[in-house]
Order: C-alpha cells, then structure tokens, then sequence
C-alpha cells in the first residue's frame, strides 16, 4: 500500500475492505472523510483501574484468566473512549443523503476510534500489559458491559449509555480490558 | 410544613441548596462505589447526619438521597419503593429536628438511558420512571429538582412526570460539557427555552465543570432566562489519583466565584460533584451583602428542534411546505403504503435548500393520523435538528404529536373558533410549543384587514386565559386567490402589518394560495411574498426548493437591512449566474470518478461513462436526450452493462466501496426517470418487491442501507423496514408485499439469535419466502444453523441473491 499514507488513513481503507494499492482519487476521497468526520467527533475517555483480587467486575472467564495467567497480571485496566453522539448523527443523516459518503465516514470512523485508543492506553503505560481485550470476544459476554458501567460511573459523564442488548450509543465507542503489572 | 410555598421566594432572596453528598459519605468512611441507595436504609442516621450538616451550612432546601433511585438503576420494585420513602424520611426528620425553616426536595437525574431514536428507551417508559418517583415521594417533600440532566428528550419527559402528578414546585437544571453544549447537543439557549416553555418555577446549571468553566455558560443562560436561575457547580475539574475521581476547588474559590454570579443576577445557588457543607458556609457568607439582581429577558416567540433553537426576531423564519400530501400524489402514495422513509427524503431536501422549520401534514383519508404522525415525527427528528410545525386539525393528533416532539413545536393550528381554541390552547399551554393562530371563526374569512385584526386579537385574548402570552402565537392573516378575491389579497397584507405593530406577535403566511388558476405562479408567489415581508411577515410558508422565491428572501433581507453587511445574500449568491433565455447549464462536477482508464471506456454511450463514473448530472442529462429510445432497452444495452462493469471493478478490488456506492445512487437516479415509462411499457418489468431490515435489537443499520442502495441501483423495488425491528414486524410485511425475498441483516453476534427468531417466526407464521441474510458475523454455516436460505457476503452478493429469487418468481407466475 502506499508508503506516504498515515496509520489511520490506511486503516480506513483497509475497514473499506480495500487490498489493492489505492489511487490518489481514492486516497483522497478517503482523506476527506477522515477530515469531515474529525470536524464533528468529540472525543472522550476514562479509564480506572483495579487489582485482580480486588476487582468488583466478575472476570471469571477462561478466555480472560488465560490472558491474565499467561501475561504474570496482578492488575486489571478498564479502558473507555468515544467519539462523541455528532459522528453518529452525521453518519445517519448521510445514510438518507449520500449513502457513499456514509460508508466512507463510518469506516473513518471506526479507524480513528481505534487509533486514538490505541494512542491513550500508550498514555497509560501499563507494565507488562496484555492485548486490549473486550466484552464479547471469546467467553465474554457483552453484558459485562453492564458491570463495567456500574463501576467507571466516569463513563456517563462523557455521555455514554448502554442498551438493553448492552450495545454501547454512541456507537463509535470502545471499552478495553487490559492486563497488566500492577 | 406551614412555610411558605417557595414560589414566593424566588427572584427576591437566595435560594440556598445543598452540595455533593458521595464525597460525604467517603468522608464518614463509607467506602467509594458501596450502593448508596441502600445506605437510606442501612446508615439512616448518617445520611441524617449529612444533610443536617449543610442545613447547619446555611441550605434552605435539602435534597433526597436519591440519585439514580429508578427502576433502570434497581430492578426490583419493593427495593425501589423503600429505597426512596427512606432517603425522603430520612431528609423530612433531619430537617424537623434541626428546628429550622428548609425545604426538602426529591432529586430526580437521568436514567442512564438515552431515548428514542438516539437510544432504545420509549419516550412514554421515561416518563413512567419518572412518575414512578413522584407518587412515591410526593407526600413527604416540599418540591422536585429534576437535576444534571444531558439530553433535552428526557428533561421533557421528567418535566410532564412531575407536572402531570403533582403541583408541587418543580426546579429543573442542566449540565453542559466544556463546548458549552448538552451531551446530546443543545445549546444553553436552547435548554432555558425548553424548561420555560414546559413551565418549571426555577431553571438550573449543575455539575460536569466547575465554577469558573461554567460561567460562560451561566452568563449566556442569564442572558436569555426569564425564570430566575439555580447554580450549582462541582468543586472544580474532576482529577484523578490511583483510578479515583477528585476535586480540589475550595471553599474559598468556590464561593468567590458565587458572588460574582450573584451580582451577575443568579437567584440561587449550591453545589454539586466535590463541594462540601464549608462550601456552602462559604458561599452564605460572601453573599450575606448581596440583594438578588433578578432581571427576566425580553420575552421572544422561540420552537426547537433536537439541536437548534429558532427566535423570532429581524430575519425572516422560512418554513418549509412540503411535507404535506395535499396535491401531492407521490406523497399520498408513500403515507399510504408507509414508506415514512421517503417522506424523511423530502424533508432532507427542504433542509438543505435552506429551510429553518418544517411544516409536517399527513392528512390522508384513510390512514390513522395520529399513529402517523408521531411515526414520522420520530423519524424526522433522528435526521434533522430543525423544529418541525406540527400541522393537523386533528386535536388527538396534536397532542400526541407534541407529547413526543423533542424540543419546542410549532402547531398549526388555532383559529377564532370557540370550540378549537378550547381544544388547542391546553396543548399549547402543556407542551411549551408556539400556536399558528388563522384569522377565520365560525362566520369564515372576513373580507377586511380589520375584521381579521379582530379575530387575532380575540385569539389572543383567549389564550392568555390559559397563561399563553401573546409571544407563543404567530398569527396568520390567511392568503386568498388572487384570481378569484383579487381585492381582498391586499387586505391580507394589510393585515400582517396591523398584526406586527400593533399586537407585537409574529405573522405567518401559506403563499402558494395566491396564485392560483393563474400563469407562471412563481412570478406572483414571489411578488407577493415581498409585499408581505415589508408588512412584517416573519414565517412565510413556502417550497424552500423554488430557488428564486428563497432568492427574493435573501434580497429582501438585504434591503431591509436584517442582513447585516448583506453577509448571507453574498454566500448564498456570490457564484450566482444569471440565466440567459436558452443558455447551457454549467456542468457539475462529479462526487466520484472511477478508477476505470478512459480507454475501458471508448466507444460507450454517455449513459454507460456517466454510471461507471458515478457522474450523477450526467447520467440523468444523458438519458432525457435518449428520448426516444425503448426504457428497457435503456435498461438492459447501457444501465445493467454498467452496472455489471462497477461490480466486476468491486469484485477484483479496482474500485472501493463507496465508488460502487456512487455508481449505484447514479443508476437508481436514472432508474426513476424512466420508471414512469418502464410502467407502462410493460407491468412485469419492476423487480421486486424486496424486504429489508436490522433485526430486533440490532441498530447497527450500516450494512443493510448499502445492501438498499445497491438492490434498488438494480431497479429491485425495496421495502426498507429499518433498524431494531420485531419479527412479526416482517412477517406481516412479508403477507402485505408478497416480496420476492426477505433480507435480514445483523451486526452483532448477540442479535444472530433475533435473525434465528426472525426467521423461526415466520416459519411459526406459514411465511415460505425465502431469507437472505448478512452482516459481519454472519456467515455460511451460520446461515444454515439459523434455518436461512442464503448467504449474503456482500451486497453484490445481494443483487445476485436477488435476481436468482426473481427468475423463480417469474417461473412461478408463469406457472
């Protein structure tokens, strides 16, 4: 793929399920979404920690021990970050004025989500740290999702909900679990 | 409780409340996140303890420990119940035995829960959680404070909880984010507009920042507030130590900063996250000196939308007309057979031709407008953030229809008929919103200004028995016939002047009236639209698509001086080429062009480029010069060829998806230019129907919008259920369109299941058409296990699907 492309803007063409080597048409469709829906996100973070032993979520999972057990973790980060409720707004209201662009902006979207995850766990700099682990991979059910909100009350100050299905609105969200060297 | 209503109080002394109560409980060794609802019933005494102390502070109203006591926070209903009659007890006593005159307050915050269509939370199950409270704890406590609220949706719904169960004082307050705007993004303006519009005694500003990141935010709600207003910032920014929240603002700052907005003219104040009983001793004092400044703002007609807030002031308001089936055959159709989505179309249009309101009409016989209406209305508002003019002469209608708006409506209307102000003016007067008020009763249209005049007067006089002033009514002087009351049309005019100078309210004016059975109808809409702005009007009523009528605006704005350095006329007008009799019309650019070189490209029709290209303009240019040529041969020699090529570019990955998108959205363009002739060609030749929809608790609805796009590029018709929908829901699609395949769509591995219910249900149902399903965890054997028919990757893969299932219903019927 092209060389000068910057992560995110590789990783939105790779969510567009893109796998040859992109046209400069294309590059730049793909670098205006990204700088449209960067016009409109919000973003917001919290994250909070506990020890394992001390952990009030209920991490009893075998997908979740082996990771633990496997990295020497004494400790567990929950990680949270949105984008905000315009992107989401902007996204629906293209879904009924310009379908393309709304597939361009959605999988802008969820690369930014991603990369700016990913930029604030480095912030954090866990010891030893695991994979970012989520509610729903492996064993996990979604409805973790639940506990987690109950105990980081700092995600509802960035205006996130949870459904009955325990989907997180707005939709660009992301929660991560996080092993680590406490 | 022989003290005064508090009602008394407000705007002449300070109404003191009291600060945070969890950091409270840290400091009397509760440890942090132990539930503090069951600490009302565990630890009475110390949550006594607590509020005595700020009563000690100086707080004349103490509130319940009581945030997020609802049914979304804890399920069970007996613990709910003893829950909130403890923390209420629990205020009562202390209150009583401190021997001093406080008032005790039930706090009532969000649930937590986003409604409706941003969320999954019904308007109506809000309000019940909210009405559940209120007749819990309405016998013990003095008032309600509906408090850190994010999204106006659920203020409203609080706000009708409280006032439709109780008439106790009701105290309504906000919390802003540092781009000062709501969570859900409504402004302050927009926020004091609402609560007063539903009527609380006290508007407030709570939480998120602290004093000195909420005063622009304070200043700029003072600025527009008519009702006196409660401040209650945190103890500053939340900080963080070891995974724990703190804040560290003291006394001392804080309270400065409360005498600086007590001077500024807040009638009252407290404190929320961080601050402590030294807090509010604080501020008691170094606002001992002060008088309250309390001084409402210039009274101004004000609706909103989810997101934006429309004053009535210099500019002219333009509401758009359009969605409204009268004389409008399409539309008829679409409300008829519920395809709302079409409809939210028109309304997109209107909004992006530069409309502010838009006024929303389903009168069709036949149809059960209510239901209808709130539909479409929920719709509407999930993809547009103006206030919409709820228009039925239905009083059923209006009032549901108001009871699920988000925001402040205009209605439309009320007339000088006894017997309909009577049913209006109580829906007016509850749900905050502006009326139309037409200038006709039960003798007619008078033929003069001044007997028109009369009537608005008697509208409002009539209002103002309810407690509506005159600024919530927006009088419409009613356009006749040029061509049939040629005298008469002037005396409308006349009318709106007399409106304007003399009863101060706004005018509104449906135009296209008065051009009727007359040539070149623009031309005199337009004229006429002018004589009435100069009269004053402010609402004109109009197709915000006539271009040069929105023009005459602009223009209009520019010589009366409202556009201030004719600011807007130049953006909107600056790259303006003035036709010329017969001149060509400038090419558009293209939102796309493919990858496809040129040379792929030579010897193709200019149908054929423009589709591959995505060249919408293009496309429908070239097919108007194909006039004479069969539409299916259109079809099948240069549309499906096209096509065919965009999906073969998709499939080796020479073009990406949005790129097929545009080519898709182009050819469907085309599609309905000559849809009309395909018809009557030959009946057979529509394909289709085809079913879609997001499956129950799914509202991930990306993918199926594309699959939509994609289908109808390949002239499929398709019925576009939506996202989260029930799986009766598309059974009875299924017995009412007969279509030729059901496409069911699920993004998470969790709504798989709705998908295998879906499907379980229309087997249950004898429903034998065959399921097609997608979505980024659905695969091939997944497809098996659930009991669908086929695999649909990609929608590419969906048209094939889809062509596949039309051969065999062609078969069928031929058999």
């Amino acid at each position: 793929m092209n060389p000068e492309l910057t992560a995110l803007e590789k990783r939105t063409l790779s969510y567009l399920n893109f796998r040859h080597e992109a046209s400069e048409e294309q590059v730049q469709m793909v670098r205006k979404a990204i700088d449209e829906m960067k016009s409109v996100a919000r973003l917001g973070f919290a994250s909070k920690f506990f020890s394992l032993e001390e952990c009030p979520i209920d991490l009893s999972y075998k997908s979740l021990s082996e990771l633990f057990t496997k990295s020497g973790s004494d400790s567990v980060a929950f990680l949270i970050s949105t984008l905000g409720q315009a992107v989401d707004n902007r996204i629906e209201r293209l879904s009924k004025t310009d379908p393309a662009k709304m597939v361009l902006i959605d999988a802008a979207a969820n690369a930014y989500i991603e990369e700016v995850t990913n930029e604030f766990q480095k912030r954090l700099v866990l010891k030893d740290q695991t994979f970012r682990f989520a509610p729903g991979y492996g064993d996990v059910p979604l409805s973790m999702q639940k506990q987690i909100f109950e105990h980081v009350p700092e995600v509802r100050k960035l205006g996130l909900t949870l459904d009955d299905g325990f989907l997180m609105h707005p939709f660009k969200s992301m929660t991560g679990i996080i092993g680590f060297k406490g | 409780m022989a003290k005064r209503d508090i009602r008394e109080l407000l705007g002449k002394e300070f109404i003191v409340f009291d600060g945070g109560f969890g950091s409270q409980l840290q400091e009397r060794g509760v440890p942090a996140g132990t539930n503090s609802g069951e600490i009302n019933i565990d630890r009475a005494e110390l949550v006594k303890a607590i509020h005595k102390d700020y009563i000690n502070a100086g707080s004349k109203v103490v509130v319940t420990n009581t945030f997020g006591a609802d049914r979304f926070h804890i399920a069970d209903t007996n613990e709910l119940k003893t829950q909130i009659k403890a923390a209420c007890r629990n205020a009562r006593e202390a209150v009583e035995e401190s021997g001093k005159d406080v008032y005790v307050f039930y706090d009532m915050a969000p649930t937590g829960k986003l409604l409706k269509p941003l969320g999954d939370l019904d308007f109506e199950d809000a309000v019940d959680c909210f009405k559940e409270q209120v007749l819990l704890s309405k016998d013990t406590v003095d008032g309600f404070i509906i408090e850190t609220m994010t999204d106006l949706h659920e203020v409203k719904a609080a706000i009708l909880a409280v006032k439709e169960n109780t008439d106790k004082p009701l105290f309504c307050s906000v919390t802003f984010q540092e781009n000062q705007k709501m969570l859900t993004g409504a402004s302050p303006e927009q926020a004091v507009a609402l609560m007063e519009g539903l009527g609380v005694d006290m508007l407030g500003i709570n939480c998120s920042l602290g004093p000195a990141e909420l005063e622009p935010v304070i200043m700029r709600m003072l600025k527009t507030a008519r009702l006196p207003l409660l401040v209650q910032p945190n103890a500053g920014l939340p900080k963080f130590r070891n995974g724990e929240t703190y804040y560290d603002v003291g006394a001392e700052e804080f309270s400065d900063y409360i005498r600086r907005f007590a001077q500024a003219g807040i009638s009252g104040f407290g404190g929320c996250c961080g601050t402590t009983p030294a807090h509010i001793r604080a501020c008691c004092e170094k606002t001992a000196d002060l008088e309250v400044v309390y001084e409402p703002a210039e009274e101004v007609t004000r609706v909103c939308g989810t997101t934006t807030l429309v004053e009535f002031r210099n500019r002219v308001i333009r509401c758009g007309e359009r969605l409204n089936p009268t004389g409008k055959k399409k539309m008829k159709l679409a409300l008829a057979e519920g395809r709302l989505y079409d409809i939210v179309d028109e309304g997109i249009a209107q909004v992006e031709a530069g409309a502010d309101v838009l006024d929303v009409n389903v009168g069709v016989p036949g149809i059960d407008e209510t239901s209808v209406m709130t539909e479409l209305i929920t719709n509407l508002q999930e993809v547009i953030d103006l206030p919409l003019q709820i228009d039925s002469s239905n009083p059923e209608t209006l009032e549901k229809a108001c009871r699920i708006y988000n925001g402040l409506p205009l209605i439309n209307s009320v007339n000088g008929k006894k017997e309909v102000m009577d049913a209006v003016f109580p829906i007016v007067k509850k749900y905050g919103g502006t009326v139309i008020g037409l200038c006709i009763d039960e003798d007619g249209i008078p033929p003069t200004a001044e007997q028109r005049f009369a009537i608005a007067e008697r509208i409002v006089a009539e209002a103002a028995k309810y407690g509506i002033p005159k600024k919530r009514i927006v009088i419409d002087s009613l356009v006749l016939t040029a061509s049939a009351q040629q005298k008469e049309v002037i005396e409308t005019a006349k009318c709106v002047g007399y409106v304007t100078d003399r009863l101060g309210c706004a005018t509104a004016l449906g135009l296209s009236n008065v051009s009727f059975g007359l040539p070149n109808r623009p031309l005199i809409n337009r004229t006429f639209l002018v004589m009435a702005l100069y009269a004053g009007l402010k609402l004109p009523i109009l197709n915000p698509l006539d271009k040069e009528l929105m023009g005459a605006i602009d223009a209009f704005e520019v010589l009366n001086a409202s556009d201030e350095n004719a600011g807007d006329y130049i953006t909107r007008h600056s790259n303006d080429v003035v036709a010329k009799p017969g001149a060509a019309q400038a090419a558009d650019a293209s939102q796309a062009a493919s990858a496809s070189s040129d040379a792929e490209l030579e010897g193709k029709s200019a149908l054929f480029k423009a589709i591959v290209k995505g060249q919408k303009h293009q496309a429908v240019d070239a097919v108007k010069s194909m006039g004479d040529m069969e539409p299916l041969s259109i079809v099948a020699d240069h549309l499906i060829p096209a096509l065919d090529k965009v999906g073969r570019d998709y499939d080796k990955g020479i073009i990406f998806l949005p790129q097929l998108m545009v080519s898709a959205e182009t050819s469907k363009l085309v599609f309905d230019e000559i849809k009309d002739k395909l018809v009557s060609a030959d009946e057979g030749s529509s394909k289709g129907p085809v079913v879609i929809a997001t499956v129950k608790n799914d509202v991930h609805d990306i993918g199926k919008n594309i699959v939509k796009v994609v289908l109808q590029s390949y002239g499929f018709e398709v019925i576009d259920l939506g996202k989260d929908v029930d799986p009766d829901a598309v059974c009875d699609a299924c017995e009412k369109y007969n279509p030729i395949g059901v496409g069911l769509s699920a993004l998470m591995t969790t709504t798989v299941v709705s998908m295998e219910n879906t499907i379980k249900r229309m087997k249950e149902r004898g429903i034998s058409i065959p399921v097609f399903c997608g979505g980024a965890v659905v695969t091939e054997d997944v497809v098996k296990k659930i009991g669908g028919d086929y695999y649909g990757a990609d929608a590419m893969e969906s048209v094939r699907i889809c062509e596949v299932l039309q051969e065999r219903r062609e078969k069928e019927t031929k058999a």
